[in-house]
């Protein structure tokens, strides 16, 4: 404590010895020592403190001692302070040896880094290189895919093309498409150059597409046996074989051969098949139209059928005439029953006679009805079904031999027709030769007329082609009747003789009568022509008769011996030679007033003057008109005598008025004309 | 090619018969079109006509033979009865004398065809009530009479065209389903076509096994 007072002093006069120094230091000294103020001063306050604890007592040993005893402090002091730097020293060392360690370390992970981002360079370098590798590999995928999609097939197709029995489906037919495709690229490699190349690819392909030609050939050959039943794949199938026109035609024939087989195999089934539910159509060959038509039916329902089968069969081809080639493979399939038909169709025109069995007992029960055999009917019943199912049949088939067969046929018909209506016109004509008593048409005539109406009415099927063959009819019976029927009436055969010239007019007149109303039904082309000849014999007989019944009326009215001096004195101006027409024996007035009362008969009944065959005169408007053509000759003879007796004297008759009162008028009145 | 003429597995064969002028062309025309034909041409002796259709999941060709109505036809058209499955009669609504002469052609109907066949009654030209003719209540009387499906339609507006055809394919099925229809009389107007390129036992087999037709076919010809 002493140590430290004394340490504090001896810096307080080292720094008051300074002060002095300066001015006048003493002064200076003393001044600052009174001014100081030691508790302001804290280092001295510290050092003061300080001292305190070595320097207790303020002696002067102890002040002797002071400095060294701070010296030794200070020694002592700095010896502390360089052990502890040592320590200091120490730690720092170490720090720097770790320093320089790390960076050491650093020195080295740079290098690394270095070497590694040397070495990523050349990496990055590569991947760069790789990606364009890439780039170009994939535009080379792309280009060998579209290379392999023009020129090659898959393994997949090459298999499905080239297996013996492939499925035949829209795989096989996108392949063979390919095969195809490849040819036509193919075409274009060789134009570019590439000769070798496309010649391989060019032959490879053509055999694979050869080999599934073949397939689709005989797949097609395959179906056409189990043609009853059509795939899908059919018309793709066939349009697949269009550009190979020689394959096409062998499956077509194919085809068609085995259609036509099937055809006119089921054609022969329905004929004699038995079934529960119906008769085979044979048994209806008791009646030929029946029969002909049912076989012609079922070939027509056949044939459409068998279009639907060639129709699916072409339907996927587009450079050929669909429906040409269709028809024209149905032609050759109809073809097949020709035969089998055309004879049974023969047999039943040359033969046919729906009502034979009959005939003998009919024929013998009544020799007064002549059989009229309908066969003529029959077989223009037939001629119409068969042009009917020609003209049919042709739409399905265009022109074909069946559709010619079934002409053959319809002209043959045709021919027997006419032929047994001829036969059946001329032995009728040669029954006409007597004259029934009825005068009435006989039943040869009636018969006859009526197979001529059945004829024509049975003109049904079709429309324009049926009426000249109609005509062709009615010419064919009306002609050789109207013939034989003149003949004989007027032709001085027997009959007229037999019967008298009356009768056999009147029987004439009958027969015209019906055969006009017949006629008239028909409505052919010729019926007008027909009707005007029927009407011309008609005429000339209603004149023979008129004649005969005014001849008749003449004579019962006493009027007949009359007329040639009435017609000679009306010439003569009413005389005779020189005699006066009242002086004539047959004209006096006597004979005058005995025609007046029987005219006046006539008038009152002129039916009771009508010739007693007249009655059997079918038609009245006929009887009235002889009636007509009577009176208009009586009024005609009775106006010209009553001229001569009213207004000729030299006629000489006396009181005319009383003789003749009634005038012509009058008479014509009574006689209602 | 879907609806083409494939994969069907039966052929129902029709008959379309009745009065001239009933409508029995359009209604085909209608069926098979699905369009009026105002001025459809008379009818010369027979048409044809085809449609396929569905009756349980089973496709059906339905071969529909439209025949001629005047009388001048009849011996014609009476030789394609032979062999139907379905006839449809058809009169006129409009016009009576049409439906008078249905029991003749029920006659034709009734000999000719066989005596499975579905025959189904339609009184045509619905469209026209106002000059109706024939009430729905007798012809339904007759038809229930006389055992026959009817129905009314008009081939002008297609109602109950789709119907008719339709239904009586559905009876033939379900007389084949039942067994009263037998597929191997050759007549039977159907021909089963089982699928799949395999001619099977169908009737179509009897027709191609008869041996005795061949056999025949040298005999007899
Ligand atoms: N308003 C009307 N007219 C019809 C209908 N069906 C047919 N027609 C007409 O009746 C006429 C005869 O028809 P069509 O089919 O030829 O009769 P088809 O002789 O029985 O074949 C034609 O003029 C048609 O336009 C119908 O449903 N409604
Ligand atoms: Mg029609």
């Amino acid at each position: 404590m002493v140590e430290n007072k004394a340490g504090a002093n001896g810096h307080l006069e080292s720094q008051l010895s300074k002060d002095g120094q300066t001015t006048n230091p003493l002064s200076r000294k003393i001044n600052k020592i009174l001014e100081t103020r030691i508790e302001n001063d804290k280092a001295a306050v510290e050092a003061l403190s300080e001292l305190s604890l070595f320097f207790p007592e303020n002696s002067m040993k102890a002040r002797r001692n002071l400095r060294g005893q701070i010296e030794q402090r200070s020694v002592s002091i700095n010896q502390e302070f360089v052990a502890a730097l040592k320590l200091v020293k120490d730690a720092v060392d170490a720090i720097y040896d770790d320093v320089k360690i790390i960076n050491s370390q650093c020195t080295e992970m740079k290098a690394k880094l270095q070497a590694a981002k040397a070495e990523t360079k050349h990496l990055t370098e590569q991947t760069a290189k790789l990606h364009k590798q890439r780039t170009t590999l994939a535009m080379q995928q792309q280009v060998a895919a579209a290379c392999a999609r023009a020129f090659l097939l898959t393994p997949a197709e090459v298999a499905l093309l080239q297996s013996s029995s492939p499925r035949i489906g829209p795989e096989f037919f996108a392949a063979l498409d390919k095969t195809l495709a490849i040819k036509n690229n193919t075409k274009h490699l060789l134009q570019t150059g590439e000769q070798t190349t496309a010649l391989e690819v060019l032959s490879h392909v053509s055999e694979v597409r050869e080999a599934g030609v073949g397939a689709l050939y005989r797949w097609l050959l395959q179906q056409a046996r189990v043609s009853d039943v059509l795939t899908a794949a059919l018309p793709t199938a066939m349009a697949s074989l269009e550009d190979r026109p020689q394959l096409f035609r062998l499956v077509v024939e194919e085809w068609v051969v085995v259609r036509r087989g099937a055809l006119s195999r089921n054609f022969l089934h329905s004929l004699t098949h038995l079934s529960p539910t119906h008769s085979p159509i044979e048994l209806g060959a008791h009646s030929p139209t029946r029969y002909v038509g049912d076989m012609l039916a079922w070939l027509h329902q056949a044939l459409a059928g068998e279009r639907e089968v060639m129709g699916a069969l072409f339907g996927g081809c587009k450079s050929l005439d669909v429906s040409a080639e269709t028809s024209s493979s149905l032609a050759s399939i109809a073809e097949s029953v020709c035969r089998p038909l055309k004879t049974r169709i023969e047999t039943m025109i040359v033969s046919g006679e729906p009502t034979r069995k009959r005939l003998p007992q009919d024929s013998s029960a009544s020799p007064h009805r002549p059989h009229v055999s309908k066969k003529p009917v029959m077989l223009y019943k037939m001629r119409g079904l068969l042009q009917f199912y020609s003209n049919t049949i042709e739409q399905l088939t265009g022109a074909g031999l069946l559709v010619c067969a079934l002409d053959e046929l319809q002209q043959l018909c045709q021919k027997m027709f006419l032929a047994a209506l001829q036969t059946q016109v001329e032995e009728s004509c040669e029954l006409l030769h007597a004259i029934p008593p009825s005068l009435a048409p006989s039943p040869t005539v009636t018969s006859l007329l009526t197979l001529l109406s059945d004829i024509i009415t049975a003109t049904t099927l079709s429309t324009l082609q049926h009426h000249d063959h109609a005509a062709e009819v009615v010419d064919l019976v009306v002609d050789p009747l109207l013939t034989a029927l003149n003949a004989a009436v007027s032709g001085g055969g027997g009959a007229a003789v037999e019967a008298g010239v009356v009768e056999a007019n009147v029987y004439l007149l009958n027969c015209c009568h019906l055969l006009h109303s017949t006629v008239s039904l028909l409505q052919t082309s010729n019926t007008p022509q027909k009707l005007q000849q029927i009407q011309g014999v008609t005429e000339s007989a209603v004149s023979v008769l008129c004649e005969q019944q005014t001849a008749a009326v003449l004579m019962s009215l006493a009027l007949l011996p009359m007329l040639g001096d009435l017609s000679a004195a009306t010439a003569a101006g009413g005389v005779v030679g020189d005699t006066p027409l009242a002086c004539r024996p047959y004209t006096s007035s006597s004979a005058v007033q005995h025609f007046l009362a029987k005219l006046d008969e006539f008038l009152s009944c002129p039916d009771a003057y009508q010739l007693p065959s007249m009655r059997h005169v079918v038609s009245a408007q006929h009887r009235q008109q002889c009636l007509h053509r009577c009176c208009t000759a009586v009024l005609h003879h009775y106006t010209a005598l009553h001229t001569l007796v009213h207004t000729v004297p030299a006629a000489g008759y006396t009181a005319p008025h009383k003789l003749m009162p009634k005038t012509p008028d009058m008479i014509r009145a009574l006689m209602v004309l | 090619m879907s609806a083409g003429p494939y994969n069907y597995s039966y052929i129902f064969k029709y008959i379309i018969i009745g009065d001239m002028g009933v409508g029995k062309s359009c209604l085909l025309h209608q069926f098979t079109e699905k369009k009026f034909m105002a001025d459809c041409p008379h009818t010369i002796g027979v048409e044809f006509g085809t449609r396929i259709i569905e009756v349980a999941g089973q496709k059906i060709k339905l071969q529909i033979w439209d025949t001629a109505g005047q009388e001048r036809f009849r011996a014609v058209t009476r030789s394609y009865y032979r062999g139907a499955a379905g006839a449809l009669m058809v009169y006129d609504v409009t016009r009576r004398s049409t439906y008078n002469h249905l029991s003749s052609w029920l006659t034709d109907a009734r000999n000719l065809t066989n005596p499975n066949t579905v025959i189904f009654l339609i009184g045509n030209k619905g469209d026209l009530d106002a000059q109706r003719d024939v009430t729905y209540e007798e012809a339904q009387q007759f038809a229930e009479e006389n055992g026959l499906m009817f129905v009314e339609a008009s081939a002008k507006t297609g109602e109950n065209v789709e119907e008719a055809f339709l239904e009586t394919a559905k009876k033939i099925y379900q007389n084949i389903q039942d067994g009263s229809l037998d597929l191997n009389a050759a007549e039977s107007g159907v021909q089963h076509k089982p699928n799949g390129g395999q001619a099977g036992a169908g009737g179509r087999a009897t027709l191609n096994n008869s041996s005795a037709g061949q056999t025949r076919e040298n005999c007899s010809c």
